[in-house]
């Protein structure tokens, strides 16, 4: 079937392109960006009705965040920082619009640490990192502890963009003084002495600052949820291991021999491991989460490294009979390991110590570390280096769909 | 311990010894026990990480946006109604489980080509990034070099006839007649400003503002324009000849003092210092004389006419003679002579952190910077006080400046800035030697690898059959590596065996 | 003689199995210690640690959970038994790991802690998991409180009064160097973290993958690393000699379990020459048996 080989090839290259673009493009697109020091900046205004239907304007500068509930990682609705660029039109944010730390609270207004007076506009609140959605209470504050003053659930209902003046000439003309309106997805990077620019907020620059100005070309905003993407993909196919083992299993319970019993306790086992799974988000000190934590700390945990020590004991048998010096090349692979082995153990500096420091360089865990950081850094390098472009060639012919093989459909 | 309370507390240390102990009988020969304790294991192992995925990772990353997708697109809810696309990432996971069945095969691998692709996608940044300081290291030296290693010019600056303030992004130089700002990145010009008199004294920070004493007269230029502001304005009490402790090193006036706000005192707190030249010794002691005391002298063995900001270290210095003090604890770390005398003596701020990079530049009146190291570098085996480099700078200077490994000098014919090369590594015999061996070892396992002839010559066939041995020697120091790993996770079996069962066991029944 | 000699040619598993499982075993009922000999790698990457200002502090990423602890818990015990004695300020993290891995590492800061006096918030963090590997080391470089807005105890990281050690700090010009122990940590740190270059990488890792660091040293991107057992051994043996008895070496595990690492790899070195003795005799003996 050519058309579903073309498709899957299609979808293949998609797939990839996102990631070679993001890594090739610059973050800004080319050609309408403008360059430059940064000399002054008229700062960007926010119209925003809060959720007592006040009205409320803020200039956005430093001390100012926007954030709007989105989920986190964890899946919990939390308060994400917002890019100045990003906001628009409709959305309702919190604001936070400034901070100062507590000192007393008087006639039902907040004084800071220096006995300043901290006006409240109307919509505004003040609130701490302990006091949830719900207000601070002056009375529980301690003098010193940070606050915010926000609005929070405010629409925005209207956007003044500023802009800034970049310098591209000399600094006497006129002429090479360039001012750059703001606006959405403009997005401002301030170059460094080393490595990929920095996105900055507009209010960040300092007077000095090379700047690059520009519509951002959305590849790095993407970043997140392309990451995201990629794990659910994968993960959507965590059913595919119990489904092929619990196959395997099953076929062993209707054949009723004496592997039966191994197929019960397997069966078993699985509702054991999901029960221990689902008890393991119990709060710490239930029975359920005790009963989680046994499981993995004291089950799996250490049959799962007794199964991997057994690896020990299959290698020294298997070392003791492959490892056979049938050829003047295995017999130099013999004697490497041998000088790897006894340099990294006491029994290194016992053997050959004696030889005192003028013979220093002839120690064991010297001629180890020597062979380990010389010639053999050097074979791993060349490896890597094999890996570099086999794997780029790897990648290319499975992007490109030139590999014929058979998970890939190639083979029908 | 009664028995009672030792069950009950080690209940699980015997369920876990039990379990070590059922699959250590695998050793002696295969048998039912260990078959079902694998079995338990995998099945255990299995249930849970289906829960853990689908909580961990499915559930927020993929469920609850779906939801909020769906919920937005019906009215409800405030999320994105862009959420619901994810609706269609569900649909293609549902496509890897048709790998169970032969005649919808074709549809899994739709989800297969796109993993594959994003994979192949992360492998060409991962790899480059990965890689190509491994390139670069590459190319080794050989025998000493005929080169010295010297600064890379960047881009001129204009003149300064008093040393000029360095607060990047800015560098405001003061000139006979005018002073101009410039950034630190590619030199470019933001500002310039006349001045009446030519300038007296070193351009100061106060805030928003740069300060050139000029006479009698001290001009205040707004940083951010380069206008200058009226005259008359009260001077801080910092600019006659005082301190302003949140602007970092000042000069006092006579050169014999300096004043540090931030220092590492030896107590590990942070404090403002003075150093000053005490009867021939070097003392450093408390700015806020009421918290009292010195925190050190020390005889710094060149009698210290004047004083220099070194960031960690103060620099002391009589002429062609320098003496290198850290700050914070008081021990000479070095002591050098100058070829020229140095008009100006700073330490340079590297990229890397790594203090042991530390350098002192000499700066002299005829052009000349020279570099010596502040302390044992211990990377490059250079000893403290080695002379690293000496570059011409073809013109007078008067001061130097370093920030993020570049170094700012200038003079009254105007200056430059120059990239600073890190400190070279000091090369013995043996170091030729092991890059020979480095070089040839990777030379000869890549020509194993990639290249292969139908006519070989015979110098080919020979380094093709060194690559093969040498890829043996790797495969040896592998193997060696892997000995040791493998046995560790034996030991920690057996450090349980023996400290959490058997030895409280034998307490328990012995006392 | 050779044909005696001969028999060495097929010992039987089980008495390789049983030699190892003594050679390995019995030490542990005895309090031996071994001199040691440190190799730079470790050596460079605990002079970097120990110079640590004021300032900044070290950033810990430990992956480690109970299927790579023989090696990869006596590393960080030994790491944070040295932070903890000098009193060193250090956030520890969790990366794309079991998401156990957090709770094993606070065990061990909570014992380290308590030899020392040291208080939780001040002298260290731990800031718990997260997952998005590589991208997410780049978040951490630029804002590390961005990515971790709450601490494993669930603390704000703005809090600076519950978590004072965190107040200066933001992304990677406060880090000293990052440890990442785990089995086998992500060469990614090198190119994500800070890429300027300027925070130190170091390594503890399983002995067997410690092999393919070596070049990443020799450029540069690596500062160093704790190889396996030996690399917490020789760790413990540097702080213990810069600060002698104020060391209380309690609990360590490094030091301990390299004795019965020197007898295991003396089993397994003999029965390598032991085989290929058999080995000559049988062919020697087959050949006199023809004569």
């Amino acid at each position: 079937m050519v058309w579903r080989r073309r498709f899957i090839a299609a979808l293949t290259f998609l797939a990839g392109l996102y990631f070679l673009l993001e890594f090739i493009l610059p973050p800004t697109v080319p050609g309408s960006t403008h360059r430059g020091v940064f000399l002054e900046q008229l700062p960007t205004v926010l119209a925003l009705a809060t959720a007592d239907g006040e009205r409320l304007e803020v200039e956005v500068g430093p001390g100012v965040e926007l954030s709007m509930m989105v989920r986190d990682p964890t899946g919990k609705l939390q308060a994400k920082v917002q890019r100045t660029r990003e906001v628009s039109v409709g959305e309702t944010l919190s604001v936070r619009t400034r901070t100062f730390a507590f000192g007393s609270f008087r006639n039902g207004t907040f004084l800071d640490d220096k006995g300043g007076a901290v006006a409240l506009r109307p919509g505004e609140r003040v609130y701490s990192d302990d006091s949830g959605d719900r207000p601070a209470d002056p009375a529980q504050l301690a003098p010193g502890t940070p606050l915010r003053v926000e609005a929070r659930g405010a629409r925005v209902v209207g956007i003044r963009w500023g802009s800034l003046t970049l310098l591209d000439g000399p600094a006497g003309e006129a002429r090479s003084r360039r001012t750059v309106a703001l606006a959405p997805n403009i997005a401002v990077l301030r170059e460094k002495r080393k490595g990929t620019p920095d996105e900055i907020e507009p209010y960040e620059a300092r007077v000095g600052d090379l700047l690059a100005v520009g519509h951002t070309t959305f590849l790095r905003d993407q970043r997140d949820t392309a990451a995201q993407f990629n794990s659910v993909l994968g993960t959507l196919a965590l059913g595919m291991g119990l489904l092929s083992l619990g196959m395997v299993n099953g076929r062993k319970l209707r054949k009723r021999g004496e592997d039966r019993w191994v197929a019960v306790a397997f069966f078993v086992a699985v509702v054991l491991g999901v029960v221990a799974g689902v008890y393991k988000y119990y709060d710490p000190n239930t029975s359920e989460r005790s009963f989680s934590d046994a499981i993995v700390f004291k089950l799996i945990g250490p049959v799962g490294s007794t199964i991997f020590s057994l690896l020990a004991f299959y290698l020294a048998s298997a070392s003791y009979r492959a490892f056979r010096i049938r050829s003047a090349e295995a017999g130099l692979m013999m004697a490497t390991a041998l000088i790897v082995m006894l340099g990294q153990t006491p029994f290194g500096m016992y053997l050959t110590g004696w030889l005192g420091e003028q013979l220093k360089a002839l120690w064991l865990p010297n001629i180890a570390g020597w062979v380990l950081r010389v010639p053999n850094s050097a074979v791993v390098r060349g490896l890597i280096f094999g890996t570099m472009l086999g794997g780029i060639g790897t990648a290319l012919r499975y992007w490109l769909n030139l590999e014929k093989g058979s998970a890939m459909g190639g083979g029908d | 311990m009664s028995w009672s309370e030792y069950w009950s507390s080690s209940w699980a240390v015997w369920l876990g010894a039990f379990c070590v102990l059922a699959i250590y009988s695998y050793l002696f020969r295969d048998n039912p026990v260990y078959r079902l304790m694998m079995q338990i294991f995998i099945g255990i192992n299995v249930g849970y990480a289906v829960v853990v995925q689908w909580k961990d990772i499915l559930y927020p990353l993929w469920w609850l946006p779906m939801m909020d997708g769906i919920d937005a697109l019906l009215g409800r809810g405030q999320g994105s109604p862009y959420g619901a696309l994810w609706v269609l990432v569900g649909v293609l996971g549902l496509l890897w489980y048709f790998q169970l069945s032969r005649r919808y095969l074709w549809l899994s691998r739709v989800v297969i080509g796109i993993t594959v692709g994003i994979g192949a996608g992360f492998t060409f940044k991962s790899l480059f990034g990965q890689n190509i300081p491994q390139v670069v290291d590459s190319f080794r030296p050989l025998g000493p070099s005929a080169i010295a290693v010297q600064p890379r010019r960047l881009f001129a600056l204009p003149q300064s006839v008093v040393p000029p303030l360095l607060d990047e992004p800015l560098l405001v130089l003061a000139g006979e007649r005018e002073a101009v700002a410039v950034e630190t990145l590619e030199g470019r010009e933001v500002w310039r400003c006349p001045l009446p008199s030519r300038p007296s004294g070193r351009v100061r920070e106060q805030g928003a503002f740069v300060e050139i004493p000029c006479g009698t007269e001290t001009v205040r230029i707004d940083r951010r324009t380069g206008s200058r502001l009226p005259a008359g304005a009260p001077i801080p009490p910092y600019a006659a000849g005082q301190v302003g402790a949140e602007a970092g090193w000042h000069l006092g006036e006579g050169r014999d003092r300096l004043v540090k706000a931030g220092v590492a005192a030896p107590d590990g707190r942070e404090a403002t210092v003075v150093f000053s030249v005490v009867d021939g010794r070097l003392a450093a002691s408390r700015w806020d004389a009421s918290t009292g005391g010195g925190f050190w002298s020390t005889d710094p063995g060149v009698p210290a006419r004047e004083l220099f900001d070194g960031g960690r270290f103060v620099l002391a210095a009589d002429g062609r003679s320098v003496a290198v003090v850290d700050a914070s604890l008081g021990v000479v770390t070095a002591r050098f002579e100058t070829a020229e005398t140095p008009a100006w003596l700073t330490v340079a701020r590297m990229a890397d952190p790594v203090h042991d990079q530390a350098t002192v530049l000499a700066i002299s009146a005829d052009g000349t910077i020279e570099a010596f190291c502040a302390t044992d570098h211990k990377v490059s085996r250079q000893p403290a006080g080695r002379l690293l480099w000496k570059a011409e700078a073809g013109r007078p200077l008067a001061w130097g400046g370093t920030a993020g490994g570049v170094l700012f000098a200038v003079g009254p014919d105007g200056g430059s800035s120059y990239e600073l090369p890190n400190v070279p590594k000091a090369l013995g015999a043996s170091d030729y030697w092991d890059n020979w061996v480095f070089v040839v070892t990777l030379v000869s396992v890549m020509t194993y690898f990639f290249f292969s002839f139908r006519r070989e010559p015979p110098v080919v066939t020979g380094v093709r059959r060194l690559g093969r041995w040498l890829l043996m020697l790797g495969f040896g120091a592998f193997f060696g590596n892997t000995v040791m790993s493998r046995m560790s996770f034996l030991l920690d079996r057996l450090m349980f065996l023996v400290d959490d069962w058997i030895k409280p066991f034998f307490h328990q029944i012995f006392g | 003689m050779w044909r005696r000699l001969a028999a060495l040619d097929r010992v039987p598993r089980q008495t390789i199995y049983l030699l190892m499982f003594l050679a390995c075993g019995l030490p542990f009922f005895f309090d031996v210690r071994l001199p040691l000999y440190v190799w730079p790698e470790t050596r460079a990457v605990f002079e970097v640690t120990d110079s640590t200002p004021p300032n900044k502090v070290v950033l810990i990423c430990s992956n480690r959970v109970q299927g790579s602890q023989g090696e990869n818990w006596p590393q960080y015990e030994a790491l944070v038994s040295h932070l903890m004695l000098r009193g060193i300020k250090f956030v520890v993290i969790a990366v794309d790991s079991d998401p156990l891995a957090p709770q094993f590492s606070e065990r061990v800061n909570e014992r380290q802690a308590a030899k020392y006096g040291r208080k939780y918030g001040v002298d260290w963090v731990n800031l718990g998991m997260v997952r998005g590997a590589p991208l997410i080391m780049a978040s951490i470089g630029r804002n590390i409180k961005a990515v971790f807005p709450r601490d494993y105890r669930g603390y704000s990281t703005n809090d600076a009064q519950k978590l004072p050690i965190l107040k200066n700090i933001t992304g990677a010009a406060d880090f000293q160097i990052l440890w990442a122990i785990e089995y086998q940590p992500s060469l990614d740190w090198m190119v994500w973290l800070d890429p300027a270059g300027r925070v130190p990488v170091a390594f503890g890792s399983a002995g067997i993958v410690t092999t393919s660091w070596y070049p990443y040293i020799s450029s540069g991107q690596m500062k160093g690393m704790m190889a396996g057992i030996r690399g917490a051994a020789e760790y413990e043996t540097l702080v213990r000699s810069k600060y002698g008895r104020a060391y209380d070496e309690e609990g360590l595990r490094g030091g301990r379990l390299l004795v019965p690492l020197a007898f295991g790899h003396l089993v397994i070195i003999s029965f390598i020459l032991l085989g290929n003795l058999g080995m000559i005799a049988k062919r020697r003996a087959a050949k006199e048996g023809r004569r």
